[in-house]
């Protein structure tokens, strides 16, 4: 029995290779330490995943877990992060999806899963109120994300809200460079390939139902204070499905068009209102399908209604599949852009890589760069819906055009050459960024460059668009992606959404306080994230991603050629930026490296010696 | 002369927390009455989840509490999008 609340009080460890099961105990220091999600899933990668081990190899871990206030009366508190080693970068990812099973798998008895070998035939885990047990998966093979959670739950005979099922898709068992993990219908866990390393180690899915276990909690009475402050932020949310039309609309140039050949998107006035969020919701039959204790308007699963997609149900889009499926390939069809959102959740994959890699061949069609011949007879113009819905079924069972195209933008680019890897956007490390255009957005560019999961590492976007005349003073920008990174670490850490607790650090501390019986200060919080930030950056260094690679690639970091932004690029300012950044991190600025002072201050001192 | 400011636009936020317009605080350093306006204001925003960054001697730093020696604070929330 804990003396402290909020936590399980044990890990599963799952070895594939032996099919064997067993549980996995930290003590109090190294919880509060590490906190749960993000904070200990870069522990375990750092532990026990060797320099120089590739994504794919059988010592790679991925790690699961919810936090100490999973399952508890915070809103949104079902959300769950995963940490591997990715196979975009093959360095540290962290990712998250909301939804219910941070939620049933705490009240089953488990604060995280801990997954490491690879299993001899496919397999799916089954995980009841503290009993697990390993299930043949060889019937599940091919089946979609959204097929697999409901095969899965009618097999062992549970309702919708009594079991939830992540899994894999085709591209993850086809190993798709960019495949990604899914929870129930669309909460998708996607950046930098973690679907591949699940199918790498041949686990198609894990079910785990609704337990009849509590989160003990110390102080029900503040907890509860807390969860209502942050049920007001999100009562009125409607979700961000409505983005590309407020973007679209606001005409700062942020909206990413046509694989940023041009800043501007020719759109009629009636075509973007139907990408508007009160349209979407009004035409779409959207039916609710909350997150744990969640009140937001947010996640419901819609049909498509018009067009020749009709009658295709969809979990709702975010702004970043709608703007992967609008904007980036010129498709001015809302409805069509949310049935491709809906086949690409389904096969299994990233939206955001899907998205820059389809626009990426349309620009190289329309160039001349790549040819009818090339594509396996697609005609990729701009625009060509059906043509993408073909090709993500190619990429996803590694069919033709589509078997190289599934080893993601930056490997695919490069092995085309010429003019057309010049047109391709990604980082150095070889991730693609969210869907916007950054270049307006010069916080988020440089965050998603220097970062070391695969994606952002910190939500602030500065947009001083009064001084100078360009999206962001260089210097103050980088000044703020340091000042802010750990805050979404520790956030990632806790087990519960972003939407909710809207990174506020010192509430959330609180939130952990109340549940713990700690007394968590926001200074701790801050610790928290800096020390899974600084431990993913040594484990980076030592597998070799250096300060070399905290680059865009060219296209990436360009400047716009038209738009209210013309002529305007970020990489003139980088050295500099770069440089401020790394000190104010406490880096070694010539080489990026986290100072010995760095790692002792956040009581890393084990690390120090792989760096120095 | 110690500053507190904040700044609070972003014309690209998805999930409707807009936040227009700039506050620019001072108080002289001793000055009780203008040190404790500025710790109110502070704490009015530390408590909404927004974003103080202090600054003084060293490295700029994320803070959590007042601190009226340092020269300058700002403050901004910390934008969500999709």
């Amino acid at each position: 029995m804990l003396n402290f609340g909020g936590y399980a009080g044990k890990f599963l460890r799952l070895d594939l290779t032996f099919e064997r099961l067993s549980d996995v105990l930290f003590d109090e220091e190294t919880l509060r330490k590490y906190i749960g999600g993000t904070g200990i899933g870069a522990k375990i990668l750092y532990d026990e995943v060797p320099p120089k081990t590739s994504w794919s190899d059988p010592v790679n871990r991925i790690t699961i877990a919810s936090g100490p206030l999973g399952g508890t009366t915070i809103p949104g508190s079902g959300t769950i992060s995963l940490v591997t080693k990715g196979a975009l970068t093959n360095g540290a990812t962290s990712v998250q999806a909301n939804g219910r099973f941070g939620a049933y798998l705490k009240l089953s008895g488990y604060d995280g899963i801990i997954i490491q070998g690879v299993a001899k035939r496919w397999l799916y885990l089954h995980i009841e109120n503290g009993r697990a047990e390993l299930r043949n998966a060889n019937h599940l093979l091919g089946m979609n994300t959204y097929k697999t959670s409901e095969a899965i739950r009618k097999e062992l005979g549970k309702k919708e809200m009594e079991m939830s099922v992540l899994s894999i898709g085709p591209a993850g068992e086809n190993l798709v460079r960019f495949a990604g993990v899914f929870v129930d219908k669309g909460h998708s866990m996607s950046h930098n390939g973690s679907g591949a390393v699940m199918g790498q180690k041949k686990l198609k899915a894990i079910a785990t139902a609704r337990g009849s276990k509590k989160v003990v909690v110390k102080d029900v009475g503040k907890l509860t204070n807390i969860s209502n402050k942050f049920r007001e932020n999100t009562k009125n949310h409607r979700g961000t499905i409505g983005g590309v039309h407020r973007s679209q609309l606001s005409g700062v140039g942020t909206l990413p068009v046509k694989n940023y050949t041009t800043n501007v998107w020719n759109i009629s006035e009636e075509k973007i209102e139907k990408f508007s969020e009160p349209y979407i919701r009004e035409h779409f039959e959207p039916k609710r399908s909350p997150c744990w204790g969640c009140p937001a308007n947010h996640s419901t699963i819609m049909t498509i209604t018009e067009g020749p997609y009709a009658g295709l149900e969809v979990e709702e889009p975010e702004y970043e599949q709608m703007a992967a499926w609008g904007p980036i390939i010129d498709n001015k069809d809302a409805a069509s852009a949310a049935m491709l959102s809906g086949v690409t959740d389904r096969l299994g994959f990233d939206n955001n890589e899907a998205g820059w890699l389809v626009g990426w061949v349309m620009e190289c069609y329309e160039k001349g760069y790549l040819t009818k011949e090339d594509t396996g007879g697609l005609k990729m113009r701009w625009g060509n819906v059906e043509a993408v819905r073909q090709l993500l079924y190619m990429i996803a069972y590694r069919q033709g055009f589509g078997d190289l195209l599934a080893e993601g933008v930056m490997r695919v680019s490069r092995r085309i050459g010429g003019k057309a890897a010049e047109c391709a956007i990604y980082t150095m490390k070889g991730n693609t960024p969210r869907g916007h255009d950054h270049r307006t957005m010069w916080a988020e560019l440089f965050d998603t460059a220097v970062s070391s999961t695969g994606t952002i590492e910190t939500h602030r976007m500065l947009m001083n668009t009064k001084e100078g005349g360009e999206p962001g003073n260089p210097i103050e920008t980088s000044t703020a992606v340091a000042l802010t990174k750990g805050i979404m670490a520790f956030d990632d850490s806790l087990g519960a959404c972003r939407f909710n607790t809207r990174l506020n650090t010192v509430l959330s501390a609180e939130a952990v306080s109340a549940v713990t019986g700690w007394d968590f200060t926001p200074e701790e919080a801050k610790s928290v994230g800096l020390r899974a930030v600084n431990l993913m950056r040594v484990f980076n260094i030592r597998t070799g991603i250096t300060r070399e690679l905290d680059f865009p690639s060219t296209r990436y970091g360009s400047a716009h050629l038209d738009g209210p932004w013309k002529g305007i690029g970020i990489i003139s300012h980088w050295e500099k930026m770069l440089e401020n950044y790394y000190d104010l991190m406490g880096w070694e600025v010539t080489t990026g490296k986290p100072l010995p002072e760095t790692l002792k201050n956040l009581g890393l001192e084990p690390s120090i010696q792989d760096i120095w | 002369m110690g500053e507190l400011r904040v700044i609070g636009r972003s014309p690209i936020v998805m999930v409707g927390d807009i936040v227009e317009g700039d506050l620019k605080l001072t108080w002289r350093k001793g000055n009780a009455d203008e040190i404790d306006v500025a710790e109110n204001i502070f704490k009015e925003y530390i408590k909404k989840g927004w974003l103080a960054i202090g600054e003084g001697s060293g490295k700029k730093k994320q803070i959590f509490t007042f601190n009226p020696d340092l020269e300058k604070i700002t403050l901004t929330p910390l934008f969500m999008g999709g």
